[in-house]
């Protein structure tokens, strides 16, 4: 999770870029551009199975609340991977894009990136929104027993620094 | 992207690493989370 978090920051790739430099970022940056997506979204599926095993060591404490939290949680990850068509369709674009010959074929791959662009990026603040209820779900869970206490404080405050950010955003973007 | 955001990444990671290493631990003790013993003592805590 950190590296690709790492690659990402570390790089001038930037997500208001228009599709056509999208594109041609994309194209000069291919292995860079699969690590980054292959990593983040290989660890969603990890996040899945720790929500999956999660709900069945919470089961005996709350039956309704783990599956509640579990199944909100696996949703949002779920979500995350539908990112993944997305991705790979403007790698396979940015492709297209570096071997189209004339004006007019780059202009309409750079016009089909736009809308992958928009979509990538519409997603992302629900999907994180939905995460943190189901973990605060599956920590409020987690203070009956099984895990440490401070374990489940750390799930409420992943919510509260959410909100906080929500809240804050104007002010500290 | 907001600097808050890096502060909900960072607890969420924190987290799920913590959650991870419970449940691989109580895994690794009884061969499988679901075994009776992990049962019972699941079970136990509650």
């Amino acid at each position: 999770m950190l590296v690709p978090e790492v690659l990402f920051l570390t790089s001038p790739y930037d997500t208001n870029m228009s599709g056509a430099a999208t594109l041609y970022y994309i194209a000069s940056h291919q292995a860079w551009w699969i690590i980054v997506q292959v990593l983040s979204l290989g660890f969603s599926i990890v996040a899945m199975v720790v929500f999956l095993a999660l709900l069945m060591a919470l089961k005996h404490l709350n039956k309704s609340y783990a599956a509640i939290g579990a199944v909100i949680a696996l949703a949002s990850q779920v979500l995350i991977l539908s990112y993944w068509p997305i991705t790979m369709g403007q790698l396979a674009l940015s492709q297209r894009y570096l071997a189209a010959t004339t004006q007019a074929e780059r202009k309409a791959l750079a016009t089909a990136a736009e809308s992958l662009i928009a979509q990538n990026s519409i997603v992302a603040h629900s999907i994180e929104t939905l995460c943190a209820l189901g973990v605060t779900v599956l920590s409020l869970v987690m203070l009956k027993g099984v895990f440490r206490k401070s374990v489940a404080y750390v799930g409420i405050a992943t919510s509260l620094s959410l909100c906080l950010e929500k809240h804050l955003r104007p002010c500290s973007a | 992207m907001s600097s808050l955001v890096y502060l909900w990444w960072a607890f969420y990671l924190v987290w799920l690493i913590a959650v991870g290493w419970k449940l691989s631990r109580l895994s690794m003790q009884r061969g499988s989370l679901l075994s009776p013993g992990n049962k019972a003592q699941l079970q136990g805590d509650h």
